[in-house]
């Protein structure tokens, strides 16, 4: 081996604990690049398999009843290629707890389906007429059911007793909730049950008719279009509301958690990377520096700039490559578990868990390209150096004094302290490097802090603070609203208002979304509005509010007139205008007068839903009323995200040990950095007669002033950083934001100082076994 | 006019040493023979070590020039300069400097990798004799093998000349003669012109000629016609 590659070796061998340190930081860098890109990509292809496969629908609609014979017209629209009718409706389900509120969603299955078709699990498929059913398999999982049990479904006020025959999948419901209020999924109190056309029709009394159709467009068609044109078909029918697939919520759901994991993907390896590089190329620097007399003596013996250049930098693609060789090792072992983690919470079969040789050496090539750009930078002042100059004592500094001396307080400092104000200020490059270490620790600290605390803040906004309702009571079908009398005589209750809850697609400029669209009492009790300023709302006659998440996505403001498309028998089309925009980190609403939306949208006097504030045993009380199909507390809403937060706070914890890790490594390098730079210095003050002690005592004050810069640095970086991040993963659906509280930044600032004394320790013990007086004595490199 | 192998004319070189001009060479002129053994003069601060660096193409004069053999090194390039002193030129220094984490082999294989015509290591290493020394690091040599390692280095080279920087300011009196000594076989062996600078009065009685520097210029210029071993020499 070339003697220069041997001595490029054996210095890293010398600092291999600061080596290592960056190793890690590029090995976590590139298995986050590997793991984020490869389970993201295994996960997409996965679904999409899955989605071809069993041939996810292009197109829905619900109407209020379509004959069995008229769905075949819907073929002779130019571009589509099978309709299937079914008929689907949510009902409650017998459970052994009587107090337990249980949904199911009957839909029918074809006899040849070929729309959404179902994935066999357990059990046979092939349904009798009767007394059989599938159920979804998070259904089975999330209540412990199994093939062969009995499920019971409440229909009509008739409890059927149904043999479960098989535990299916569907491309339908990969993420199963059961609207997008629900906000999380709740595997114990929703589900979905498969039966056969005629069960169906029986039971719900639709006779030859269904209630949705599932379209399969041929590819290469305008889906708009063709939505626009079915809309028009089923309009005779009652037509409630036609979704493209893009609005379907599993698949929306789906669609947000792959663009998520690919801004992860795009985003977080590259932190890792970029912190991996600054600390190489300022290592290199260092060691250049230090080198200086060694690079003077290559040159007299005639090695060229570029030889001197590529030495120095092959000490950066060393670790580069080691460092991405360990990391797509990694990577590559934790992509697997990465993608497993996925089809956890999203049930996709036909998984194919492959390793793309792409992302392999495109990660390699990624931190080799880091490493050469740090190398190159850390070298380039080998160029500077000129050969007899090295050989030459480097000229002092040129003296000046700093700018607080001859003031009073500077009079008042003693010599050690004078010592520490004169270093900070005369070496300013250093004060920087190291306060910017401190900063990007405080950073990657408190961004995953704020992230954790940020989940339980959305949902206390939105559970505490936004509605105010004890229960959210569903009904199956629109009631007249003397149905809360019969609601009144069951209950003892403080507050209790009726509601409108319907899904409408939200038209404004050329924007749509289908959403659900709450009519509420003008000064409702139910909700405490709040603009995005956190200024109140107050709902006056005629109001209508807009979800921020929503606002954002439509391009939606105060004063602007939005159309809500209306797809009730009978009633128009109707444009109203915004009087405010609710804050909202959760799901996508419009809410607006009851009054508005009766005369507009729906009946009048009618509701589908109350909300209830009562101490009372709601649930038990209710659950015999027929029209009620679902009742939700506040108590339900804690459970799930009980559940919910501990997956979060897993996910956190490995962001919070990768900060760890970039901390350590920042903070470690930074304090040896300086200490080895300063040898002579501190040998010059040992020789003064300072003991070591001493010595440390004022590399702990200057540390202190420094670290105190860095926070302060810190803290507006961690904010923006946090905003940043809130702002990249914030989607229609999940609002995150609010500011970040006052125990966050304590906290993380906390945990930065452990991590600086940790690393402080680390460098103690250096400087104990540092021989100062050997150090003056030093002329070999 | 072919026996000259370097040739200086009016030399000078004022360079920035923090606040303050340094007039390290104020226009100095004088020949070397091939082959000569000349040892260059002069106290501290005298501009020995700039006329050295000059020589060897280390840095570039304030004016003036410096020809070696037909070449005039100070019209040189950088690219040139480098090859210059790749296959031309060897030093020895003051301090060694050697390469901490090479051993004595590696640290004389450093200079061979790259000029064109090298000797063979183990042989130049056998001459300097440090042939049982090979896989030591420098930190595990005395200064004189430290400094025997260091003229390995730049004489594996093959050089034409060979600049040693006070190569006996770091050693005893004993180890410092046994480094006369060699850079003497050297000069012999391997016909090699060797130029010494050094403070050390008594060392000029071993050279060909001795350049006497002063304050950046030189005082005078001695040829030696019966120089003395090194051996016979005292300070």
């Amino acid at each position: 081996m070339n003697p220069l590659n041997k001595r490029v070796l054996r210095k890293l061998k010398e600092s291999k604990l600061q080596y290592l340190a960056i190793m890690v930081v590029m090995m976590v860098g590139l298995s986050l690049y590997i793991s984020f890109n490869m389970g993201i990509y295994n996960f997409e292809n996965s679904v999409f398999t899955y989605y071809e496969k069993n041939n996810l629908a292009d197109l829905s609609a619900e109407v209020v009843k379509i004959p069995m014979n008229s769905i075949d017209d819907l073929k002779k629209i130019q571009g589509i290629k099978t309709v299937e009718g079914r008929i689907k409706m949510d009902v409650p389900l017998k459970v052994e707890d009587p107090n337990e509120k249980v949904t199911a969603r009957i839909i029918s299955v074809p006899k040849d389906q070929t729309i959404n078709k179902l994935f066999l699990i357990d059990g046979n498929l092939g349904l009798s007429d009767y007394k059989e059913a599938y159920v979804i398999e998070h259904f089975v999982q999330g209540r412990g059911i199994q093939v062969g049990d009995i499920v019971q479904p409440q229909i009509n006020g008739k409890v059927y007793d149904l043999e479960i025959t098989a535990e299916v999948g569907s491309p339908e419901f990969v993420y199963l909730m059961k609207d997008s209020q629900s906000m999380l999924p709740d595997l114990t109190s929703f589900g979905i049950i498969y039966v056969s056309e005629k069960f169906a029709s029986e039971a719900f009394g639709l006779g030859n008719a269904y209630n949705e159709v599932v379209i399969d467009v041929a590819e290469g068609y305008n889906l708009e279009k063709i939505k626009t044109k079915v809309e028009d078909a089923l309009d005779k029918y009652g037509v409630k509301s036609v979704r493209l697939r893009e609005d379907q919520l599993s698949y929306r759901i789906v669609q947000e958690e792959i663009k998520g994991g690919k801004q992860s993907a795009s985003v977080v390896p590259f932190l890792f990377l970029i912190v991996a590089g600054i600390i190489l190329s300022v290592m290199i620097s260092r060691l250049v520096k230090g080198d200086r007399m060694t690079i003077g003596v290559l040159k007299s013996m005639g090695y060229t700039n570029t030889q001197v250049l590529i030495h120095y930098s092959k000490f950066a693609v060393f670790i580069g490559l080691f460092g991405s060789l360990l990391g797509v090792a990694l990577g590559t072992i934790v992509s697997k578990y990465f993608t497993q983690v996925y089809l956890m919470f999203y049930k996709v079969h036909y998984v194919t868990i492959e390793y793309y040789i792409g992302y392999l050496l495109g990660g390699i090539f990624l931190s080799v390209i880091f490493s050469i750009g740090a190398g190159v930078i850390g070298a380039r002042g080998t160029l500077k150096i000129v050969p007899a100059e090295s050989m030459r004592k480097e000229p002092p500094k040129s003296g000046k004094r700093i700018i607080f001396e001859g003031t009073k307080i500077w009079k008042k400092l003693n010599f050690t302290q004078k010592m520490v104000w004169r270093n900070l200020l005369r070496d300013k490059k250093r004060v920087i490097f190291v306060a910017f270490g401190v900063s990007i620790t405080l950073l990657v600290v408190v961004v995953p802090l704020y992230l954790f605390a940020t989940m339980p803040e959305l949902f206390d906004y939105q559970f505490g603070k936004l509605q105010q309702m004890d229960y959210n009571i569903e009904f199956s079908r629109p009631t007249n609203t003397k149905s809360l009398n019969v609601i009144e005589d069951q209950v003892d209750y403080d507050l209790m208002e009726g509601k409108l809850e319907y899904p409408f697609e939200i038209e404004s400029k050329w924007k749509s979304q289908i959403i659900s669209l709450i009519g509420l009492e003008k000064n409702t009790q139910m909700y405490n509005f709040e603009d995005i300023n956190e200024r109140p709302l107050v709902p006056e006659k005629n109001f209508v509010y807009v979800s921020q998440g929503l606002a954002k996505v439509l391009g939606i403001n105060v004063g602007d007139q939005i159309k809500i498309n209306n797809y009730i028998p009978g009633k128009d089309d109707i444009y109203v205008k915004v009087t405010g925009i609710n804050k909202q980190n959760l799901g996508t609403n419009v809410y607006m007068d009851i009054e508005l939306m009766r005369e507009g949208l729906v009946e009048k006097n009618s509701i589908n839903g109350v909300f209830i504030n009562s101490k009372d045993d709601v649930k038990g009380k209710l659950e015999k009323i027929r029209y009620i199909s679902g009742i939700h507390s506040i108590e339900d809403m804690s459970s799930s995200f009980e559940e919910f937060m501990q997956i979060t706070a897993a996910s956190i914890s490995s962001l919070l040990f990768f900060g760890f890790i970039l901390g350590f490594a920042i903070m470690y390098n930074t304090t040896v950095m300086t200490i080895n730079s300063r040898l002579l210095e501190f040998s010059s003050l040992r020789i003064l007669g300072m003991s070591k002690g001493e010595i440390i005592g004022v590399i702990l004050k200057e540390n202190f002033v420094i670290t105190v810069i860095g926070i302060l640095i810190g803290l507006p970086l961690s904010k923006m950083a946090s905003q940043g991040i809130t702002d990249a993963f914030s989607t229609d659906l999940y609002t995150f934001g609010g500011s970040i509280q006052l125990s966050t930044y304590i906290f993380g600032i906390s945990i930065t100082l452990i991590f600086i004394l940790i690393s402080q320790l680390a460098a103690y013990h250096r400087i104990r076994k540092l021989n100062f007086i050997e150090a003056l004595k030093e002329r070999m490199t | 006019m072919s026996n000259i192998a370097v040739k200086v004319t009016d030399l000078k070189k004022y360079y920035q040493m923090g606040e303050v001009t340094v007039k390290a060479l104020r226009g100095d002129s004088f020949e070397i023979i091939d082959g000569e053994f000349i040892v260059v003069l002069g106290p501290s601060g005298s501009g020995k070590s700039t006329l050295l660096n000059m020589i060897g193409g280390m840095d570039q004069p304030t004016s003036g020039t410096v020809m070696f053999y037909e070449d005039e090194v100070t019209q040189y390039n950088e690219k040139e300069l480098t090859q210059y002193r790749r296959n031309k030129i060897g030093f020895v220094f003051q301090f060694y400097n050697l390469m901490a984490n090479l051993t004595a082999r590696e640290n004389v294989e450093l200079a061979t990798e790259i000029c064109s015509d090298p000797l063979d290591i183990d042989e130049v290493m056998n001459d300097v004799g440090l042939d049982d020394r090979k896989s030591h690091f420098p930190s595990q040599m005395s200064g004189g093998e430290q400094q025997r390692v260091a003229i390995a280095r730049a004489v594996a080279k093959n050089p034409k000349l060979l600049l040693c920087d006070e190569p006996t300011g770091a050693l005893d009196y004993s180890t410092g003669k046994s480094i006369l000594r060699l850079l003497v076989n050297i000069n012999e062996k391997y016909n090699k012109t060797v130029m010494v600078i050094t403070h050390n009065a008594a060392i000029g009685n071993i050279a060909d000629t001795v350049i006497k520097m002063r304050s950046g210029e030189i005082e005078e210029i001695i040829k030696n016609e019966n120089p003395m071993a090194p051996e016979r020499i005292e300070w």
